[in-house]
């Protein structure tokens, strides 16, 4: 809990070097097969990145929070954003992401891992959405110690929206 | 300003949702059925023809039930636990819906929850009365607009004196809303009275032991071990199944 509570702490001071800010609500499909059939099963989270250029590349950090198979988990989130478009009427990005993952449990600490790669897609009229689609990969090492499902490949659908230009 | 509000918000909704971890003694290879992304399965369910669904307390891992639910399997019984999204059953209170209609070849149906899951398990029964034949309520008791007056199954509650989240008081205030209670001191009281409804206190029992996840924040300390608690649990449940 400790742990968190300093890893928002340093996120809010962080934000003041923030260039642009942008707030995301996921939805994680899950494509697994339940009760002999099979079904679609969203979590659901929400991220906060702040954006900014190092050396010509456009890179972003935030704090991610998402329902997943084992409750709830924060993580803290380094993305690289690729260009694939630049047009006159839509922007389409490659964004990957690595994900640093803290399973919010009471009484057991664990660290786990993720990464994701989605395709972000952005009109030039919509100015501060941008919607998106991908994958991403979970894995909580504690998890499985009593656990089949700490490894994860689910869709990661959602909707970013600019908080901060 | 307003960005740190937002952080403010996402700050209270991460503290407010860390789960408790199971610390269990079972051996899960052998207990373990089936696990999927939404349910535990104990016990074969090829063979059984009835079975027992749980719903796990608020912000508890399902597995923490396996040590209570373990023994009460059998050739004929089996269990499922189910799991919930951010382990709220407040979030899908109807998911027993899709067990029961996954494994149509059970005829005969009960459900139990613990906390949070118990308060829910009453809602899902309010929805299908006909359904189950037996609820089961581990430190539990319903939400105020929920009426089982009506439900012709039995209802066991059980809930220890030291349990500091659904007290004594709480529990027995719920009576007007079920049919014909009394309390029993003995497992062997369940169905030899002219009732429907049992409620048994668990002397020196507390909230927590009625799942395997250390002591809740909040909750009292038990005069019980955990799996005292468990036992004493387990014997009531059977000698209402069982019938």
């Amino acid at each position: 809990m400790r742990f968190v509570t300093a890893l928002l702490i340093c996120f809010c001071s962080s934000l003041s070097l923030a260039q642009r800010l942008t707030l995301n609500t996921d939805l994680y499909p899950n494509f697994t097969k339940d009760y002999s059939r099979a079904v679609i099963l969203p979590f659901g989270g929400l991220s906060l990145n702040y954006h900014y250029r190092i050396k010509g590349q456009n890179l972003a950090s935030g704090l991610n929070f998402r329902s997943i198979a084992w409750g709830n988990e924060v993580s803290v989130d380094q993305e690289i954003i690729l260009p694939i478009i630049d047009g006159q009427r839509i922007i389409l990005t490659n964004v990957n992401t690595v994900h640093f993952s803290y399973p919010l449990f009471y009484n057991k600490q664990s660290i786990g891992f993720g990464l994701s790669s989605r395709l972000q897609i952005a009109s030039i009229k919509l100015k501060r959405f941008r919607f998106y689609g991908g994958v991403r990969f979970s894995y909580n090492n504690v998890y499985g110690e009593i656990s089949q499902n700490a490894a994860l490949i689910e869709g990661r659908v959602g909707t970013s929206f600019v908080l901060r230009h | 300003m307003r960005h740190t509000i937002y952080l403010y918000i996402i700050s209270i909704l991460v503290l407010g949702s860390c789960s408790y971890y199971p610390e269990l003694e079972s051996d899960l290879d052998s207990a373990i059925t089936s696990e999927t992304l939404k349910f535990i399965q104990l016990g074969d369910a090829s063979r059984a023809t009835t079975a027992l669904i749980m719903y796990p307390g608020g912000l508890v891992d399902p597995l923490a039930y396996i040590d209570l639910l373990n023994g009460l399997t059998d050739e004929d019984r089996t269990v499922f636990i189910v799991k919930f999204p951010s382990n709220l059953a407040v979030i899908d209170i109807d998911a027993a819906k899709e067990i029961r209609k996954a494994f149509s070849e059970i005829v005969s149906w009960s459900i139990i929850g613990h906390s949070l899951g118990g308060a829910m398990a009453c809602s899902e029964v309010v929805n299908n009365k006909d359904v189950y034949e037996n609820l089961v309520l581990l430190g539990a008791y319903p939400g105020g607009g929920v009426d089982l007056t009506d439900y012709q199954g039995n209802v066991l509650s059980l809930y220890g004196s030291n349990d500091s989240f659904s007290t004594p008081e709480k529990v027995l205030a719920s009576k007007p809303q079920f049919r014909s209670t009394s309390d029993i001191l003995d497992a062997s009281e369940i169905n030899t009275l002219e009732t429907a409804s049992y409620f048994h206190e668990i002397e020196g029992g507390n909230h927590s032991n009625f799942g395997s996840y250390g002591l809740q924040r909040g909750d009292g300390e038990s005069n019980l071990l955990k799996f005292e608690q468990q036992e004493i649990t387990r014997t009531f449940i059977k000698a209402l199944l069982d019938e």
